[in-house]
């Protein structure tokens, strides 16, 4: 009995960690849900994250549970984040699963937008399995939770030290006083010229969410 | 059926000129490339009365003219591309390619225009067409308004070439707009070429006549590096550095300048890079016939990469504010052995016949399709390879540098005994006493800073090693045992919630605790290394003291330790790394942990305490251990000196520094208000 969940029916779930152990592990949590568990022990032979959907689909998977650093152990060319955000366009539920830090969500957070659902790999259960394939459905069908719909908002430099890579920002319309972190390479070419302490920008991101984690841009551009 | 045309009213006029060309340096332009265009070798701007309403401007070149079909047919139509009709001209240059919309802002900066243009084929006819833009006003469409172009004779020694006078000017022409209009002229042929019989625009105007000479001064042989790659039409590329003498320093072939981007081809026509590279640095000067202020000057006026399409630079590329290759950018991002756009100048020059790389109607530049994505690439990948080399030779030269100063030292050594052996003899042995002892001194210093140095390395590949296996221990193992754990609860509820309640909730609890405590270290490792603590920022003492006992408080519950924090009032902050606050109470933490071992001390409490005196912070770290005992109260910040048995006795002494750096003062007390170590670090504040 497939998993029916916003009217799609969920039969086999691809798992993706670099890590055997960490795969079968995962699979527990999946074969709870009643569905079965495929692991993949390679993704090396796929060149591009887009190859990886049509493999998944080969192999009759219908949604993905993956894990974040996949390269580590010369596992895939590619983070699971790059593949989270393939599936995504492809309309695949996919759950990214990993114990990421600050840094993980700052070197994802250009990829946000197109992964719904960032787990703690502490709080992976069936349940939040089941819920986090349940809100990837629920976007591609356009009903977007208040915490991922993104609007206008107004996005203030503040400092602006380039030589990491990266600089800080507030977003007024979110929370005033949380610094995000935000890479340099995410902003287009225009915009990036003018990252300087107290420089306002316009972007769109999901102002909603709560936490600094969920928080993504797009459409930047100069205030 | 009745035949019908689409027409335009005059306000098109306005909308298509003074709209999408709103500045007007950049019409005018226009029509010096048309005067490009007709194979001129000269052509002059004029600029009379222009600071006021009113004014008047010239445009007077030497080219081929026009002929009447040429007038009606090429200059009064609007909107298309010379280039679509155009092979190369006479002199074999290839159309600019104006859609002549740059032209129409042009002529409408004033309220009359009066078009005079003598025909290289015609040798004695003349051509006059005046255009009146309020004849325009009452008239419902454009081509209600019949312009006439009169037909005249012309003297035998009168030469062909066209002459635009645009009349009682709508707007005044300001200083910069005069400025900028007398720079894109002047680079508009790439005057950094050796061409003689090039094209030659002027302004007649003083600003043209300064930079005119700064422009002729050419400073490229005080460049230090000159960076050539070219791409050709298959997409090769290529490059090699020049030093300051022309000789090669550096060779790169396709694979070497593409490492970074799967040695893919380029997508762009054959282009040329060229980039020569300044240090402007007294030193490189010395010897130079130039100053480093001129050079500094004619820089900051030209310097930029400038992009030559078929010879006519391509606006806004390499114009102040227009850093199209990122050079400022990836300076700033990485500023070692990079130029920036104040210290180099270069030019990208490519021949593009079939229209590959298409300006943008306002003419601000190409639409970014692929093949301007690919001539950026090839000059990114060009200046990236000479950075890396260059970077690699700075490493050389520090490694030279390093192996060098022993041997300098002993020159000097060698010179100082001279100088002593010079001096009268009654006061040399007072001399060489004196020198000896300094030399056992510094000695001594120097041994000293080889331990610290050898015990730093030791503690950061230590370092480097935790973090590289953070991910790995607070990762994987941890992230299985949870899944196990959590899969036994759930299998094992739901097969009997009586049995598990019985005989597997304790342990599976104790699994839990005990994971989450070995969570801790990965967690706190890669805490520790976060890249933003390094930088100086506003750091709030209290967050970092609750952030450091929250992050160690499993550790802390597991060693039994009872944590007190006793903190003033406010938040007390100041300008700094928090990597090196976290230090200072990381080190004070790990100090009293150790002394608790080492003293199997029972009831473990350790006080975590803030006070704020005027502008002074003081923050105390008081435990019930043993205190200081064995190791003189001085002796504790010395690096190695430790009671421990294999302690690094560096804990303390980074506290010192740290606190030290942040312009502060530390001390202890050896049996402080809970019988055990208590240590005072004294940091000055910006506010609470």
């Amino acid at each position: 009995m497939p998993l029916q969940l916003a009217g799609r029916s969920i039969h086999r779930v691809c798992i993706i960690d670099d890590d055997p152990a960490a795969r079968e592990a995962y699979g527990w949590a999946v074969e709870d849900l009643r569905v079965s568990a495929a692991t993949e022990a390679s993704l090396l032979e796929l060149k591009t994250p887009e190859r990886f959907v049509q493999h998944v689909r080969h192999a009759e998977a219908d949604a993905v549970l993956c894990d974040y650093h996949l390269r580590m152990r010369n596992y895939a060319r590619f983070d699971g984040d790059e593949l989270v955000v393939e599936c995504y366009k492809a309309q695949l539920p996919a759950v990214l699963c990993t114990a990421y830090n600050d840094w993980d969500v700052t070197l994802m957070r250009s990829r946000r937008q197109f992964i719904p659902v960032l787990l703690q790999s502490a709080d992976m259960n069936p349940d939040s399995l089941r819920q986090g394939f349940e809100r990837c459905i629920e976007e591609f069908q356009g009903q977007f939770q208040p915490s991922r719909e993104a609007s206008r908002t107004l996005v203030r430099v503040e400092d602006a030290s380039l030589d990491d890579g990266y600089f800080h920002v507030v977003v007024p319309g979110w929370n005033p006083r949380v610094k995000i972190r935000v890479l340099v390479d995410d902003l287009p070419g225009d915009v990036r010229k003018l990252v300087k302490p107290g420089n306002r920008f316009h972007a769109r991101a999901n102002v909603g969410c709560e936490k600094v984690e969920e928080l993504y841009f797009c459409n930047w551009e100069p205030s | 059926m009745s035949t019908v045309q689409i027409r335009f009213a005059p306000d098109i006029l306005r909308r298509l000129g003074e709209e999408l060309n709103p500045s007007p340096d950049k019409g005018l332009l226009e029509l010096v490339k048309n005067a490009y265009d007709a194979d001129a070798r000269k052509c002059t701007v004029e600029l009379m009365n222009t600071d006021q309403l009113g004014g008047s401007v010239r445009v007077v070149d030497n080219g081929d003219g026009m002929d009447a079909n040429g007038i009606e047919r090429g200059w009064l139509v609007l909107g298309r591309s010379e280039k679509s009709t155009g092979s190369p001209t006479r002199l074999g240059r290839i159309p600019v390619g104006s859609k002549g919309l740059g032209r129409l802002a042009a002529l409408r900066m004033g309220a009359r225009v009066l078009l005079t243009t003598r025909p290289k084929q015609e040798k004695a006819t003349q051509y006059d067409l005046l255009i009146d833009w309020d004849e325009y006003e009452d008239v419902e469409v454009i081509d209600d308004v019949a312009l006439t172009i009169e037909k005249s004779h012309r003297a035998s020694d009168v030469h062909p070439g066209t002459q635009i006078l645009i009349e009682d000017l709508r707007t005044k022409i300001g200083r910069m707009d005069v400025k900028r209009l007398a720079r894109s002229l002047i680079l508009l042929a790439d005057p950094f070429g050796d061409d003689p019989r090039g094209f030659k625009p002027t302004l007649a105007a003083p600003e043209f006549s300064d930079l005119e000479d700064l422009v002729r001064k050419r400073y490229f042989d005080d460049a230090e590096y000159h960076l050539r790659a070219r791409v050709n039409s298959r997409g090769h590329a290529r490059a090699s550095v020049l030093d300051w003498q022309g000789k090669r320093v550096f060779a790169a072939t396709h694979d070497d300048l593409t490492s970074q981007r799967q040695h893919k081809l380029y997508e762009c026509p054959a282009t040329q890079f060229d980039l020569w590279v300044f240090l402007l640095q007294h030193s490189t000067f010395s010897t130079r016939r130039s100053s480093i202020g001129e050079v500094r000057e004619w820089l900051q006026e030209f310097g930029g990469v400038h992009l030559y399409r078929n010879g006519i630079k391509v606006e806004p590329y390499g114009s102040p504010g227009h850093d199209w290759l990122d050079i400022d950018l990836r300076r700033v991002q990485s500023p070692e052995e990079r130029p920036g756009t104040n210290t180099s100048i270069g030019r990208v020059r490519f021949c593009d016949t079939s229209d590959v790389l298409v300006e943008k109607t306002d003419r601000s530049g190409f639409i970014e399709g692929e093949a301007f994505a690919g001539l950026k690439s090839f000059a990114q990948d060009a200046m990236e390879w000479m950075a890396r080399k260059r970077l690699e030779e700075a490493e050389k030269r520090r490694a030279s540098e390093r192996a060098a100063a022993p041997k300098r030292a002993r020159k000097a050594k060698r010179d100082l005994d001279q100088a002593i052996e010079n001096t009268p003899k009654a006061v040399r042995p007072a001399l060489q006493a004196a020198a000896e002892a300094y030399d056992r001194s510094r000695e001594r210093e120097a041994q000293q800073l080889r331990k610290e140095i050898q015990l730093y390395r030791t503690l950061s590949t230590a370092g480097i090693t935790a973090v590289t296996f953070a991910h790995e221990s607070s990762g994987n193992p941890l992230k299985i045992i949870r899944q196990a754990v959590m899969t036994i609860e759930r299998r094992a509820k739901e097969e009997s919630a009586e049995f598990y309640v019985k005989k597997l909730e304790k342990p599976v609890a104790s699994i839990s605790q005990a994971t989450g405590r070995l969570a801790v270290l990965g967690d706190a490792t890669l805490k520790l290394v976060d890249h933003d603590k390094r930088r100086a920022s506003r750091v709030d003492i209290h967050d970092v003291i609750s952030g450091i006992l929250n992050t160690f408080e499993p550790f802390l519950r597991g060693r039994d330790v009872v944590v007190r924090m006793d903190l003033v009032a406010g938040s007390p902050y100041l300008r700094a790394s928090q990597a090196a606050v976290e230090s200072i109470i990381t080190n004070l933490i790990n100090n009293s942990l150790a002394a608790f071992e080492r003293a199997s001390t029972t009831k473990r409490m350790l006080v975590v305490r803030t006070a704020v005196n005027a502008d002074i912070l003081t923050m105390s770290i008081l435990d019930n251990g043993p205190g200081i005992e064995g190791i003189s109260k001085s002796d504790i910040w010395l690096p190695g000196q430790t009671t421990r048995r294999n302690g690094t006795g560096l804990g303390l002494t980074i506290v010192r520094d740290a606190v030290r750096d942040m312009g502060g003062q530390v001390d202890a007390i050896e049996h402080g208000a809970l019988g055990g170590a208590e240590i005072f670090v004294e940091l000055p504040i910006l506010g609470v």
